[in-house]
């Protein structure tokens, strides 16, 4: 499939299937699994399977427009998580399991059970957990599961975790990855009906959209979402490099806020109410921020990279460790 | 209502790529001693016999054709040589604009003639143009000129007005000035030429204006009754406006958009190596200034692309210039704020003097080529609001 074919398979599938009302009926196992079974069939999960076990073999950057697609639409669920997994769990010649596979960010053990902090958890069949320099593939079935109720994190517990062990794989960094990605589509989503809204929304006789005011904050958000857009691809074309995947996460979580902050002002009153779409797509940036290691994180992750590293400038190292 | 086109990732070409390390030693050689507040001046710093001896070394004109003396390599192997010449803070001055926009403008708009003349000595380092755009009354609004090349009977024209703020006028050969050749200042847009201005004629004076860091870099050019020759035109009588809004693409996308407080961040990083612990707010810095330069530079590459496949992205450009110069500003300002948390801080001379001249400079970043509001306005026409 092309690049442009992905995108418009991905932006058809989501349009269709994770309206707005769908979205807001997604609380659980339950009430997730139509919208589920319609997303599964579309053929996306083995995306980046490799040939060899039955799957389209593609990259992270050719699948990069599915994650977008699904950050326009605020999917709550970790489609693109199941799909990293699923790859995952061929790559280690373990089989593949049904349903849908979150990704943990952290785990620790706690009187001697493990625990771990799983965005997206109370949807999830499989939780890929992080287990010493790999990550270990453990079914909810097993676990409790406790909820803030606001839907960042799920804390799941198990007694006598076991499951097949997936060696190297980095859960952390494939999460804050998919995460940024999917925030860069929510992003996009927010400046267009922004956009709309402010051509739409009249005020002394002409749509807000016509005052300078306005347009400079419209720009600055047009900005923002191309920047973090090129961040998230250049994640994508690294997706196993800390330092690009650290940048993207870095740079496209600080757009966020700036983002949604616009989107608000200019929204006025109508955009704090529950019946207009929007808070879903702030409520995606404000949980992805939190996922898997916020701003300072992974900045301090990077600069400690910097510091260490004997490039003779930041534009040697940027070069030589995020582009090459 | 329009959204602005995603542009695809973008890669320097390997053949590119490998002029870098070229260029390396070659500034490793020439920059040997020089203290870090020189090197800040970045595109600022001026240096003609530097410029000449990249021109020897075949790395002026890398987007001109062999036959005019160029390398015929394009954009990418000037993106390669222009981050290369900013971060290390090479004295670029004299070529720079020259480069990066007399030598492509003379290129599609210049005849024959023009090109013949011009473009070898460009891409030798010879010769250096300024470019006449601001006047003491059209700043922002550039269409409002006033400078006037009035048709003479029989051919050629006769200059008068005055241009300022126009970098390196002191040491260039040449002005590229946008005047008006028919009409009156109502008429906007319309009666507006490019004309090329041989700046060692009689009428001509150029003051140079002193910056607030002590620099002279830019200048006032006063025209008083300069008899330019019918060749002085280039491109089309009345395209003006419609030319320099197409070299303002080539301005605006650029690493000198995003590198131009690199020498100041390299400093910054070599006095924390030279620290056997680091606070966990400077690292943090650290790690933002790396992040942010990443995302910028992929898209700048991704606007360079656009260029090499001949469009005209004015719009995305403006859009990479905004951010670019954002990070470029947010630089002296964070780092002075870093260095000086702890009052007993122990700081290199060569640090301060560094962060001293780039925070003076830096209100600069986003004022040159079009100012931030003038550019979020050009952003908001690209999305349809305008």
């Amino acid at each position: 499939m092309t690049d442009s074919l992905i995108a418009d398979t991905a932006d058809r599938l989501m349009a269709e299937v994770v309206t707005p009302a769908a979205v807001r009926g997604l609380k659980d196992r339950a009430s997730a699994a139509a919208v589920w079974a319609a997303l599964a069939e579309s053929g996306f999960l083995d995306a980046l399977v490799a040939e060899a076990r039955d799957g389209a073999g593609l990259s992270a950057a050719e699948t990069l427009p599915v994650l977008l697609a699904a950050g326009r639409h605020a999917l709550p669920l970790p489609f693109a998580a199941t799909m990293a997994a699923r790859a995952a769990i061929a790559a280690a010649a373990e089989t593949i399991p049904e349903g849908i596979i979150a990704i943990a960010a952290a785990a620790q053990t706690d009187d001697g059970a493990l625990v771990a902090r799983v965005p997206a958890g109370e949807f999830a069949d499989m939780v890929l957990v992080p287990d010493g320099d790999g990550a270990i593939l453990l079914s909810a079935d097993a676990a409790s599961l406790e909820t803030t109720g606001e839907g960042t994190f799920c804390r799941m517990r198990w007694r006598g975790a076991n499951g097949p062990r997936l060696p190297g794989f980095d859960a952390l960094l494939a999460g804050a990855r998919i995460e940024a990605a999917e925030m860069v589509g929510a992003m996009e989503a927010m400046c267009a009906t922004t956009l709309r809204y402010a051509n739409d929304r009249a005020q002394f006789g002409k749509p807000i959209g016509k005052f300078q005011a306005v347009q400079q904050l419209l720009a600055l958000m047009t900005e923002l979402v191309h920047g973090a857009r090129a961040a998230a691809h250049l994640a994508a074309a690294a997706p196993g490099r800390m330092e690009a995947v650290a940048a993207a996460k870095v740079t496209i979580g600080e757009g966020a806020a700036e983002v949604a902050a616009i989107a608000h002002a200019v929204h006025g009153a109508i955009g704090m109410t529950e019946e207009l779409d929007l808070h879903l797509l702030s409520d995606r940036l404000r949980r992805g921020r939190l996922r898997y290691g916020s701003e300072p994180y992974w900045a301090e992750r990077l600069g400690r990279a910097v510091l260490a590293a004997n490039d003779a400038t930041l534009l040697d190292f940027v070069r030589i460790r995020v582009f090459s | 209502m329009t959204s602005l086109a995603s542009l695809p990732p973008a890669a320097i070409p390997p053949e590119d790529e490998a002029l870098r390390s070229q260029v390396k030693a070659f500034l490793a050689r020439q920059l040997e001693g020089m203290p870090p507040e020189r090197r800040a001046r970045s595109w600022m710093g001026s240096d003609p016999a530097f410029s000449r001896a990249l021109g020897q070394r075949g790395w002026l004109g890398l987007s001109l054709p062999k036959r005019y003396g160029g390398a015929e390599r394009g954009f990418f192997a000037r993106f390669v040589i222009a981050e290369e010449l900013l971060a290390a803070g090479a004295p670029v001055a004299a070529h720079w604009i020259t480069d990066r926009q007399s030598g492509p403008l003379i290129l599609r708009y210049g005849t024959e003639a023009q090109r013949a003349f011009y473009l070898p000595k460009i891409s030798a380092g010879e010769i250096f143009f300024c470019i006449g755009m601001s006047e003491p009354n059209s700043g922002s609004d550039l269409a409002s000129v006033r400078t006037r090349a009035e048709p003479l009977p029989g051919g050629g024209y006769r200059l008068n007005g005055r241009k300022i703020w126009t970098s390196n006028a002191a040491i260039c050969h040449y002005m590229i000035a946008l005047v008006r050749t028919s009409g009156t200042p109502d008429d906007r847009q319309k009666g507006l030429s490019q004309v090329i201005i041989d700046l060692r004629q009689p009428g001509i004076t150029i003051r140079p204006i002193r910056d607030l860091s002590g620099d002279a870099h830019f200048a006032e050019v006063t025209f008083d009754d300069v008899t330019l020759p019918a060749e002085a035109l280039i491109g089309e009588e009345g395209a003006g406006w419609e030319q320099v809004n197409a070299e303002l693409a080539f301005e605006r996308s650029g690493p000198e958009r995003i590198l131009s407080s690199m020498v100041l961040v390299d400093t910054w990083l070599g006095y924390l190596k030279s620290l056997p612990a680091h606070g966990r707010e400077d690292v943090i810095l650290v790690g933002r200034l790396a992040a942010h330069l990443a995302a910028l530079r992929a898209l700048s590459l991704s606007v360079t692309a656009r260029l090499v496949a001949g469009d005209s992205p004015v719009v995305h450009a403006a859009l990479v210039k905004d951010l670019g110069t954002t990070y470029e500003q947010m630089i002296p300002e964070a780092i002075s704020a870093a260095i000086a948390a702890d009052p007993g801080a122990s700081l290199p001379d060569a640090l301060v003097r560094t962060l001293a001249y780039t925070v003076s400079m830096a209100p600069s970043f986003s004022l040159r080529g079009g100012t931030r509001e003038i550019l979020r306005g050009m952003i908001a026409r690209g999305i349809g609001l305008r």
